[in-house]
């Protein structure tokens, strides 16, 4: 069986020549959550990006599902594939149910409402009270568990996080995580989480990626990544601690 | 005053009709080429500067020498009403062009993005996103628009494409205040009544808490 996501000797070069990623070789299996660790700038969102076609490599090649995306209409691409980001995002024009429904609105499915209440209901909306509601009206954590809705809505295979929980605080993200995590366990989603968050990769992800420079610098299971004596590994674990201590 | 409207009012509601006419023609036109020149160069950044640089021109051009370069044009200079709706068109398309450019720019990056990379179609991130967004900017656009032409078409007298500025220009030339105002008052009623209706729809288009995401 072929790998749910697999990066093949993957490079971005900006217009000026700088490399912004650099032979990126990586191979996500199905079902499983992978943490992209590293510092902002460090080219971690970019190649986030490159799953659902919103960034093209220079060079190598992305394969979803073992087909290049390059071959992949990018519409029918990004419709199969969750796609969660810190802002959210939600359109304010929209209501709760209306944004949950997005994405099978757009193949021309009229988003059916017990499947909205009860995606509503997974992600700890109580649905009654918030569907009908404007992105406006809600407090932060719950427009990002409206996004996570919104983002199952479809059941993709494949879903994408890029820092989801950074605009939150502390306890609400704490929540945020711990719901999360229920939920992955039950779904079995092919996850690629991007976080600089270490407490929160450990927590959520089975397996770490650190990035640096546009390099993977580190490739390890979570449950190694703290007993792990690359230097590169201590530093973050060391930085990263110190700025949550501060 | 009540034997003056007895003389004139029949004109005064005929030239009226032939105010809102002539404006009314003028915006129907503007708004269909307008509008999707904005949505286009929202698509295409880089003629945004010279196609906005050009329809600024036109806006700077004094319109009564506007109605007079229009005048010996073959087809446009047989009908006087055709002259004065072409050059209305031309004013009302900068308000339009502009708004409807600066209102999809000035939409959130961060819902477009995210529109994409759900899987929105080109066709679909232009009626669910950007045109519903920028509605109200758009709008407003339209509002001001309109509101200049109802003025300017005054103007259109000179060429005889008639309307309300026929009063004025009558008046002017016989030194009766009483013909200026005729024309005038109705002419101002019209840019307010025009105002006041754009102004509530632009208000009902609006974003409830647009602006956070």
């Amino acid at each position: 069986m072929p790998s749910a996501i697999e990066f093949r000797d993957v490079s971005l070069s900006a217009a000026d020549g700088r490399r912004l990623l650099d032979g990126i070789h990586l191979a996500m299996e199905e079902g499983t959550t992978t943490a992209i660790l590293g510092r902002s700038g460090s080219g971690k969102t970019t190649l986030l990006r490159m799953v659902n076609r919103m960034v093209r490599p220079t060079s190598g090649s992305i394969l979803v599902h073992g087909e290049e995306v390059t071959d992949q209409d990018a519409v029918q691409l990004r419709r199969g594939i969750g796609y969660v980001i810190q802002e959210t995002g939600l359109f304010p024009h929209y209501t709760i149910e209306r944004n949950v429904g997005l994405v099978p609105e757009l193949n021309g499915k009229r988003a059916n409402k017990e499947r909205i209440y009860e995606l509503l209901q997974q992600v700890g909306l109580e649905a009654a009270k918030f569907a009908g509601r404007w992105p406006h009206q809600l407090s932060g954590g719950q427009r990002q568990r409206a996004g996570l809705a919104r983002a199952l809505a479809a059941d993709p295979s494949i879903l994408l996080m890029d820092e989801p929980f950074g605009a939150l605080d502390p306890l609400t993200r704490a929540e945020m995580q711990e719901m999360l995590r229920a939920l992955l366990q039950r779904l079995k989603k092919t996850v690629l989480l991007v976080t600089h968050d270490l407490d929160e990769a450990l927590y959520l992800a089975s397996r770490i990626v650190l990035m640096e420079d546009g390099r993977i610098v580190a490739d390890l299971a979570a449950r190694d990544f703290m007993h792990s004596e690359l230097l590169e590994v201590r530093q973050y674990a060391q930085a990263f601690h110190r700025g949550v201590a501060r | 005053m009540s034997g003056f409207l007895a003389q004139y009012g029949t004109e005064i509601r005929t030239l009226t009709l032939e105010h809102l006419w002539l404006t009314g023609a003028a915006m129907l036109f503007a708004s269909l080429i307008g509008i999707p020149t904005g949505i286009w160069l929202t698509r295409h950044e880089r003629w945004s500067s010279p196609v906005i640089g050009f329809v600024n021109v036109i806006q700077t051009i004094p319109s009564l020498a506007m109605f007079g370069f229009l005048l010996p044009l073959p087809w446009l200079g047989e009908r006087a009403a055709r002259i004065a709706i072409m050059a209305l068109t031309g004013y009302a398309l900068l308000p339009i062009v502009r708004n409807t450019y600066a209102g999809i720019r000035g939409i959130d990056p961060t819902i477009r993005d995210v529109a994409r990379a759900l899987g929105m179609t080109q066709m679909q991130l232009l009626t669910k996103v950007d045109l519903p967004l920028a509605a109200g900017v758009i709008l407003a656009g339209l509002r001001t628009a309109t509101v200049t032409c109802v003025g300017i078409a005054t103007i259109a007298a000179a060429v005889g494409a008639g309307g309300l500025g026929e009063f004025i220009f009558r008046g002017v030339a016989s030194v009766d205040n009483r013909l200026v105002l005729a024309g005038a008052v109705p002419a101002a009623l019209l840019a307010l009544a025009a105002d006041g209706l754009l102004g509530l729809l632009e208000r009902w288009a609006q974003i409830p808490g647009a602006g956070k995401s």
